[in-house]
């Protein structure tokens, strides 16, 4: 356990991981671009400054993090279980069996423990499509790395400036002008239990001008034991082109998840986001968008299914900068057991984001009397002509809803898991690609049966 | 096929039914009338095992089986069906996941083999073409946005579907147009074409659905009894008469 000092709003970074970087940069020797350097040197003066956010602050009201920052994760930059044979081989198996990500897709990059993992991966790639490890990328692809990395993810707590300082690898995905990627890009990152560590993993997405791409990101571990992961997602798309984004946190119910996807939209361009939250002990994904053309378009889409004593947070931040953008949010959530839930969706209008529309809507299902969900929308509007609508809603299974399945000759227990499965399937409509919203269908269904089966010992 | 004895049923601590007496036989077709509040949908509901109601006293048989000690699920693998009043909406659940669902699990319950894709969907074209339903409906979540005709039609495709033994009909003829009356009167004389192994209790505020669906026997439920039973003219006569003949004979009759 780490000695920690806690203050009004901050909790102040401990010695630990102050005296772990040192070691850090000894080993990195100055193998780092100049320009990352400098990242570095400014994040670490933030963390020191800003630490890590109370419950006394607005944003993390719901969310008590002390019992992360306690622990002394070890960062994974400095562990070698990736380099393990049978750790692999444990991975390959893991990755196999996955009921979401197994045999998506041609196009996949595997880490374990942060560190790429080139045998269990295929990056391969086209003129049009650049795909590769970020660390890589850092030396080899210096101009779009200058021109977009940390250009978007702001410091906006002591997480994110952890994350700079020790981020260890991700991928760099570069879709050129005009290319339509039609084979999702799967990426997967996996905590392999043998130590308690903190993985960063960093990504950067660029989208040209008229392009498509779909990108998967998966979070799983080999090991019940606590883990910390905490993940930057930055991604830049530029005029009239199209990504839609999928990330899966599906850790042990041990492990500590502080997630970010930070995205900047230019003119006419559209990102699609689905969050699906399973895993983990405390989850924390902050979803920022920054609508920066005239007529660009993002959709977020949330499903939550949490039990036992799990506890997800979804804050959103969705932000208007120009005109005649639209953006429309939903997200739904399953409590069950002991768990708990926090969603805040907000929703900014800047002074001349004039002929906006903007939609969000949240709707929770509680399964159980013990399971909770604090849940607020939060609008700031500059502009005048904007239509903005925002609803939430929480409730329990109806009764009238089961009565009718089960007079129809469905048992109670099939027909409260249809009756889940139906309330999930709203947002899950919104998945075009059709292979992976059966195999999350599936993944619900079963949830549940794990759920009531419990309930009957 | 159905024994009704003496049941007493209370709602929130009113008694709602006070001494129900009914039989019904296989091969026969039964009206229950009443005006509002007369205890009808509840005496439809305890038949199918809806929950929220107290069981004062009284039994239930259907085929020798203690119908009370069952859940509706068991109710409905028995061969037991209630078209619903207020069908319920499921967003979110297919039609055809309902129908495949129940079917399957009716069909385990009595031995039978699970049908396969295809033969699933056969059996539904040729349901819905006899109600002049349209096939993008299946798709469609169970009920949403169904107009009060849609509903009802829905829950005849239904019935018909699960060809159950017993069917009971809770006032499916409220909210309907004469056309959508005629086509669901239609889907339950197709019901009627084997009555071998089958009995049918019509539960109506209104004698109209009667003129397409002819009883065997008309009851009147009036606040909580049945205080009056006869064949088909029972209908027209109350039909010309009015509920309020009734209250007036309430006292005379028992």
């Amino acid at each position: 356990m780490a000695e920690i000092i806690i203050k009004k709003n901050k909790i102040d970074v401990s010695e630990w991981y102050l005296k772990n970087f040192e070691i850090l940069e000894q080993h990195n020797n100055g193998s780092i671009p100049d320009f990352i350097k400098t990242i570095k040197k400014i994040s670490l003066q933030k963390l020191i400054d800003i630490g890590f956010p109370t419950q006394k602050v607005e944003d993390w009201k719901y969310t008590n993090i002390i019992q992360i920052i306690e622990k002394n994760f070890k960062p994974s930059n400095l562990t070698e279980y990736w380099k393990n044979s049978e750790i692999i081989e444990k991975s390959k198996r893991a990755i196999e069996s996955d009921q979401i990500i197994s045999n998506l897709s041609s196009l996949q990059l595997v880490f374990i423990d942060g560190h790429f993992i080139e045998q269990l991966s295929n990056a391969q790639k086209s003129q049009n499509l650049e795909l590769l490890p970020l660390q890589k990328a850092l030396k080899e692809k210096t101009e779009i790395i200058q021109n977009h990395f940390n250009k978007y993810a702001q410091i906006e707590n002591g997480f994110n400036a952890l994350n700079n300082l020790f981020f260890s690898d991700g991928i760099l995905l570069n879709v050129k002008d005009n290319t339509i990627e039609d084979e999702p890009i799967v990426v997967i990152f996996i905590q392999s239990g043998e130590e308690e560590q903190i993985i960063n993993p960093r990504n950067l997405i660029v989208v040209g001008n008229n392009s498509k791409a779909r990108v998967i990101e998966t979070f799983i571990s080999l090991k019940n034991i606590p883990n910390f992961t905490n993940t930057i997602t930055e991604i830049f798309i530029s005029e009239n082109s199209f990504l839609e984004h999928f990330k899966f946190q599906n850790e042990s119910l041990s492990s500590y998840h502080i997630g970010k996807i930070q995205t900047q939209l230019e003119k006419n361009s559209n990102f699609t986001s689905h969050n699906f939250t399973f895993g983990g002990l405390i989850t924390r994904n902050d979803i920022n968008i920054v609508l920066d053309g005239e007529g660009a378009e993002s959709h977020f889409y949330g499903l939550y299914f949490v039990k036992d004593k799990q506890h997800v947070d979804n804050h959103t931040l969705v932000d208007h900068a120009k005109p005649h953008c639209l953006s429309n949010e939903f997200y739904k959530g399953i409590l069950a057991e002991n768990s708990r839930g926090v969603f805040n969706g907000k929703i900014i209008v800047r002074k001349g984001a004039q002929k906006t529309n903007a939609y969000q809507s949240n709707k929770n299902l509680l399964l159980s009397g013990n399971a909770k969900i604090d849940t607020k929308p939060q609008l700031e509007i500059f502009a005048d002509d904007v239509r903005c609508t925002h609803g939430a809603t929480v409730g329990q299974i109806d009764e009238d809803s089961l009565f009718y399945l089960r007079s129809r000759g469905i048992d109670e227990k099939n027909a409260r898991s249809l009756l889940v499965n139906a309330f999930a399937n709203e947002v899950l409509y919104n998945m075009t690609f059709e292979p992976l919203r059966n195999k999350v269908s599936d993944f619900v269904i079963e949830q549940m049966n794990q759920i009531l089966q419990k309930l009957d010992k | 096929m159905l024994k009704i004895k003496d049941l007493v049923v209370k709602v929130e601590d009113k008694e709602i039914l006070k001494g129900v007496n009914l039989e019904v036989n296989t091969g026969e077709v039964h009206a229950i009338m009443g005006p509002n509040g007369s205890g009808k949908s509840t005496l439809a509901n305890v038949i199918a095992g809806k929950e929220g109601y107290e069981i004062v006293s009284g039994e239930i048989w259907y085929k020798d089986i203690n119908l009370l000690e069952l859940p509706p699920e068991e109710r409905a693998k028995l061969g037991i069906f209630l078209a619903f009043q207020y069908p319920v909406e499921i967003p979110g659940i297919s039609n055809a996941t309902l129908l495949k669902t129940a079917i399957n699990e009716i069909r385990k319950a009595r031995g039978e083999e699970e049908l396969d894709a295809m033969e699933f969907l056969s059996l539904m074209r040729e349901k819905m073409k006899l109600l002049e339903m349209t096939e993008e409906m299946l798709s469609r979540s169970v009920n949403a946005g169904f107009s009060g005709g849609e509903k009802k039609r829905n829950e005849i495709f239904q019935m018909l579907m699960l060809e159950p033994k017993l069917a009971v009909l809770d006032e499916t003829d409220s909210g309907l147009d004469i056309d959508a009356l005629k086509i669901v009167a239609n889907g339950v004389n197709l019901l009627r074409q084997d009555m071998s192994d089958r009995a049918i209790i019509v539960v109506t505020h209104y004698q109209r659905l009667l003129n397409y669906i002819i009883p065997d026997f008309v009851h009147v439920l009036y606040n909580g009894r049945i205080v009056k039973s006869g064949n088909k003219e029972l209908a027209l006569e109350l039909e010309a008469k009015g509920y309020d003949w009734l209250k007036s004979e309430d006292k005379v009759t028992v």
